[in-house]
């Protein structure tokens, strides 16, 4: 949101009426930041109305309401939005037969092109902030979201990365640029396996990393807790 | 975690998907395991597969821009400026808001 206050004043942000009260939305909120709640599974012309004016539509919507993003996709292009990025962000992958996640972006990416809406879709890889392993010491314990400590498969594949935080740098740039309109753009700071995150690791803090399974009912536990 | 491992806790998710299409669980465990897959078994996240699905290269478009590499993040990491995800948010908070 930083990155996208730089280059233009006149920045608002869409949010549905059931998370106008979230701390988050208030921040912005307080920074003088435009706040517009629209329900896109409401009011269709209170929706598109609410766009009237955009050039650009950025989504950035929870994993379990992609498909939420339908109603927005046909308002921006009543609205006559120039660029849509709708909510993509997540690691490339082919559209359909591996992830459900992707398959319901895909099916938000073919309502853009029923419209023939211009749009870009940003993919990041997975964050940083998600893939470093638990140490001994737990001395990372603190910024995990939940504890990591298997490697999956091999180990030796390798996959991109990008910082949660350079995602705004790149999108603000991604946006301004002709060169990217209909296309898919994936930003990534590294291509780096699981065996070579856990060699870092070792050789940063001379801890040696504990691999072992971790059950998947614990996962979903430390998830939601 | 060996590729059979994963594709059984896939199969749990699934099971609480089919009892309850609306299961956080059964979501996240089906996300994070076919995530899982896509990027450590098949190695869908690359560069390479990217290029071949038609994807531009943002670093190649602005070079001019310095990612924040993984291993400088390490290093914040280890002298304790890194911050948890969410922090000022919950996965909990969603929950709440699909209840309502």
């Amino acid at each position: 949101m930083k990155s996208v206050l730089t280059i233009s004043e006149d920045v608002s942000l869409l949010v549905r009426p059931a998370s106008a009260n979230k701390p988050a939305v208030k921040a912005f909120a307080s920074r003088g930041l435009n706040i517009i709640l629209a329900d896109p599974s409401g009011d269709f012309e209170a929706l598109t109305k609410a766009l009237f004016g955009y050039d650009t539509l950025i989504s950035a919507i929870d994993f379990g309401s992609q498909l939420v993003q339908i109603a927005l996709v046909d308002a921006a292009a009543k609205a006559g939005i120039k660029r849509i990025v709708p909510c993509g962000f997540i690691t490339v992958c082919c559209p359909s037969g591996v992830m459900k996640l992707r398959e319901d972006k895909e099916v938000v990416y073919s309502r853009i092109w029923y419209h023939r809406l211009p749009y870009t879709i940003v993919d990041v890889g997975y964050w940083h902030q998600l893939s470093f392993y638990s140490v001994p010491s737990g001395k990372f314990d603190y910024a995990q979201l939940s504890p990591l400590h298997q490697v999956v498969g091999t180990g030796d594949v390798k996959t991109l990365l990008t910082d949660k935080r350079d995602i705004g740098r790149f999108v603000a740039k991604i946006i301004q640029d002709p060169r990217t309109l209909n296309h898919k753009v994936f930003t990534w700071s590294d291509e780096i396996s699981q065996n070579e995150i856990l060699r870092l690791i070792e050789a940063k803090t001379g801890e040696k990393v504990e691999s072992k399974p971790v059950l998947v009912a614990q996962f979903h536990i430390q998830c939601i807790r | 975690m060996s590729e059979s491992e994963i594709r059984a806790s896939l199969a749990q998710a699934q099971a609480l998907l089919n009892a309850d299409p609306k299961s956080l669980a059964g979501r996240i465990g089906q996300s994070s395991n076919e995530y899982r897959i896509s990027k450590f078994i098949r190695g869908d996240n690359t560069s390479e597969n990217a290029k071949y699905l038609g994807y531009l290269d943002a670093r190649e478009l602005y070079p001019e821009l310095k990612p924040i590499t993984f291993d400088r993040f390490l290093d914040e990491l280890i002298a304790g400026k890194a911050r948890k995800l969410y922090s000022d948010t919950s996965v909990r908070e969603i929950l709440d808001v699909k209840k309502a």
